[in-house]
């Protein structure tokens, strides 16, 4: 190593440690970033999983804050020679249903509103005037609620009654606190299958639609229904284009360097020590991006550890379930037999496959609650290769299907994985072929299953296969999380910052907690904003 | 009294922003920068079709220490919040016939920058616009803009 001494080392090089050491380098810092794996990137991984020439997102493949993240621009991370190539997908995400019938989710609205109004004109009326009224305050709400360090959910309520915004607008209430998202469908909807359209939407952005509470952030998450985004090449593109910029802002990264110890000395994060002996020290910053347990825990040591965030931290929750993903290589990309109904549905990106009431979804989150993988799987399906050609041989296709699923198979375990993968993948496969015209098992070159202790033995950070790094529900979002004392991203050890996705907003590749962290590291070390611009 | 926009009608909402102590006592202390640009609708006489005024109002504990016209549109940089809209819902939030809040809310005025500052005071913020709303420093009468 060239220096043993930085300004700041960020551990973990997921997209927001990334993120985090490039800003900080760019305003003049020596930054280390150490890796534990080979690679960098997190859950920014594409790898040849089933065949070579077969591109699988493993964990992220849906970028769904490109256009509304500040960091995208600011890192020049989109476009041109060094950034990622997106593609914007039409028709962004449907539902296929057992009677033929199909619903599309389009970039158009006037052609969602058409698709939704085959079920229900007044259904498809109320969709225009929810996402009409989203839409006018989604960018200011998101770089309040999503892009800045949380504040408390109270002051957000009582500015909301201080403006009278309940006599303002139509859907925005502050009893939204007490409603699950269900409640919300419920209220506002009629038609069985719109509802588990948009409850479908929801779910696969980690939210549980049964959990008291999360209907408050539901109008912002349908804002953006149709910013669902495709990196071409993969996921793993966008992880190269943090890394160009890394390399161009000069951080240090190290790989295969994982770190056993945060060294403190006098109460001020002073540096790391290595699994392999090494130390390296920092001038001002340790940032961790890993989860609560590893970080405080694991890498700390016990005595400087109040026994308050000790606690903070052995009740910190994670999602009650995880995702079961089989990973294909096909011959053809597949054509539904709903498209008859909906031509648009073979265009579709995102798919739901199964759910067809707002009960199917709560059935699921029973089963899983209680460590049951759902007997029926309904799928959330993907074929990228429909949009991106690259990530599979010429006129082969890479598909994706996911489950909802526990991450412990009752007593079994997460463990009890490995003898039922094969079946739960088979049995994923029928399901998906139910809905298809003439996709039999000759189209599949090979497909492989991806369990969540997968997930959770590639990213450790995943604790339990939870790629939110923790519990998306009432009591863990805002300053909440991951507890109030820590929401701030400051910790009780001085110089020690988090800003991983256990921190505000959550995980998914929203860049939010690295960005946030970054905010409070500059007030505490009279940083330059460069990056902002109003 | 002065025709909006005009040099007297800048000076007239300094004095009365600055006269109440009882908000700038109460509002976040310190300097914060807001960027206007009130873009020409064809409806109000004030500004052309097709051109827009930037305006600058820099805060100082409470108090506004300047509000001044801009020949550009005002770099980002420095700025805490950045307000756009067409003119005739700018005339009329003057005029005390438009609410902010439900044109900022609706999208109709673009607001940029840190929310957070303005939830947690939110009743300064009603108190601001209320001053603003209901003092009546433009030439026309209260509630009246002279094209509505």
């Amino acid at each position: 190593m060239a220096e043993d001494t930085y300004d700041a080392v960020v551990i973990g090089a997921g997209h927001n440690g990334m993120a985090l050491s490039t800003y900080l380098a760019r305003s003049g810092w020596r930054v280390l970033v150490l890796e534990r794996r080979l690679e960098e990137g997190g859950g920014l991984s594409t790898e040849h999983y089933t065949r070579p020439g077969f591109l699988h997102n493993l964990h992220s493949n849906y970028h769904t804050f490109v256009g509304l993240c500040p960091v995208y621009d600011d890192l020049n991370l989109v476009g041109g020679p060094d950034g990622v190539t997106y593609v914007h997908p039409p028709v962004q995400m449907g539902s296929l249903y057992s009677d033929g019938t199909a619903l599309s989710i389009h970039t158009d609205m006037r052609r969602t509103h058409a698709s939704m109004s085959r079920f229900s004109t007044k259904d498809a009326d109320t969709w225009m005037r929810l996402y009409k009224e989203v839409k006018g305050f989604q960018d200011l709400m998101i770089r309040t609620l999503m892009y800045a360090p949380p504040i408390d959910v109270n002051d957000i309520t009582k500015a909301l009654a201080v403006w009278k915004v309940e006599e303002k607008t139509e859907f925005f209430r502050a009893k939204l606190r007490s409603m699950t998202i269900n409640d919300f469908l419920n209220k506002h909807f009629e038609n069985d299958r719109i509802k588990a359209m948009l409850a479908f939407h929801a779910a696969v952005c980690g939210y549980y639609t049964d959990l008291v509470g999360l209907a408050v952030s539901f109008p912002f998450m349908l804002g953006k229904i149709e910013n669902w985004k495709i990196a071409v090449g993969g996921s793993h593109r966008l992880a190269h284009a943090l890394w160009r910029q890394m390399r161009r802002a000069g951080v240090t990264l190290l790989p295969a360097s994982e770190v056993s110890e945060i060294i403190v000395d006098d109460g001020r994060a002073a540096g790391v020590r290595l699994t392999d002996g090494r130390e390296v020290f920092a001038d001002k910053v340790v940032a961790s991006s890993v989860d609560l347990g590893q970080t405080f825990l694991r890498m700390l040591p016990d005595k400087v550890v109040p026994k308050e965030t000790k606690q903070d931290v052995n009740r910190y929750r994670y999602q009650d379930g995880s995702l079961f993903s089989v990973h294909l290589a096909l011959h053809k990309i597949p054509r539904y037999r709903a498209a008859a109904f909906d031509p648009d549905i073979n265009q579709a990106w995102v798919l739901n496959l199964g759910y067809e009431t707002l009960e199917d979804f709560n059935k699921d989150w029973r089963d899983i609650r209680q460590g049951k993988a759902p007997e029926d799987p309904k799928l959330n399906v993907a074929v990228n290769s429909l949009f991106d050609p690259t990530d599979a041989p010429e006129g082969k296709a890479t598909g994706l299907i996911r489950v909802f699923a526990p991450y412990c198979l009752g007593e079994a375990g997460p463990g009890g994985w490995e003898s039922f993968k094969q079946v739960y993948m088979h049995r994923c496969i029928r399901k998906w072929q139910q809905y298809c015209e003439d996709f039999s098992d000759a189209d599949i070159l090979e497909a492989k299953p991806y369990t969540p202790l997968d997930i959770s033995s590639k990213l450790t950070n995943m604790v339990r296969g939870d790629w939110m790094v923790g519990r998306i529900a009432d009591e863990n979002l805002l300053a909440n999380r991951p507890s109030r004392p820590l929401s701030q991203y400051r910790t009780p050890i001085r110089g020690l910052y988090l800003c991983g996705s256990c921190t505000h907003p959550h995980g998914f590749i929203t860049f939010g907690p690295g960005y946030n962290a970054l905010q409070v590291i500059a007030d505490d070390y009279g940083l330059e904003k460069w990056w902002v611009e109003i | 009294m002065p025709a909006i926009y005009t040099e007297k009608w800048y000076e007239a909402i300094i004095n009365l922003a600055n006269s109440r102590d009882d908000i700038s006592q109460k509002v976040p202390q310190g300097e914060w920068r807001v960027a206007v640009e009130i873009e020409g609708d064809g409806k109000s006489p004030y500004i052309p079709e097709g051109t827009t005024k930037y305006f600058l109002v820099r805060f100082l504990n409470g108090k506004v220490a300047e509000y001044r016209e801009s020949p550009g549109r005002i770099p980002g940089k420095g700025l805490h919040y950045r307000i756009i809209g067409p003119a005739t819902l700018f005339d009329g939030i003057a005029a005390g016939v438009v609410d902010p809040v439900e044109v900022g809310l609706n999208g109709s005025i673009t607001i940029r920058g840190d929310m957070r500052v303005l939830m947690q005071h939110a009743d300064m913020v009603n108190a601001i616009f209320e001053m603003y709303t209901q003092s009546n420093v433009s030439e026309w009468p209260l509630g009246k803009p002279p094209y509505a």
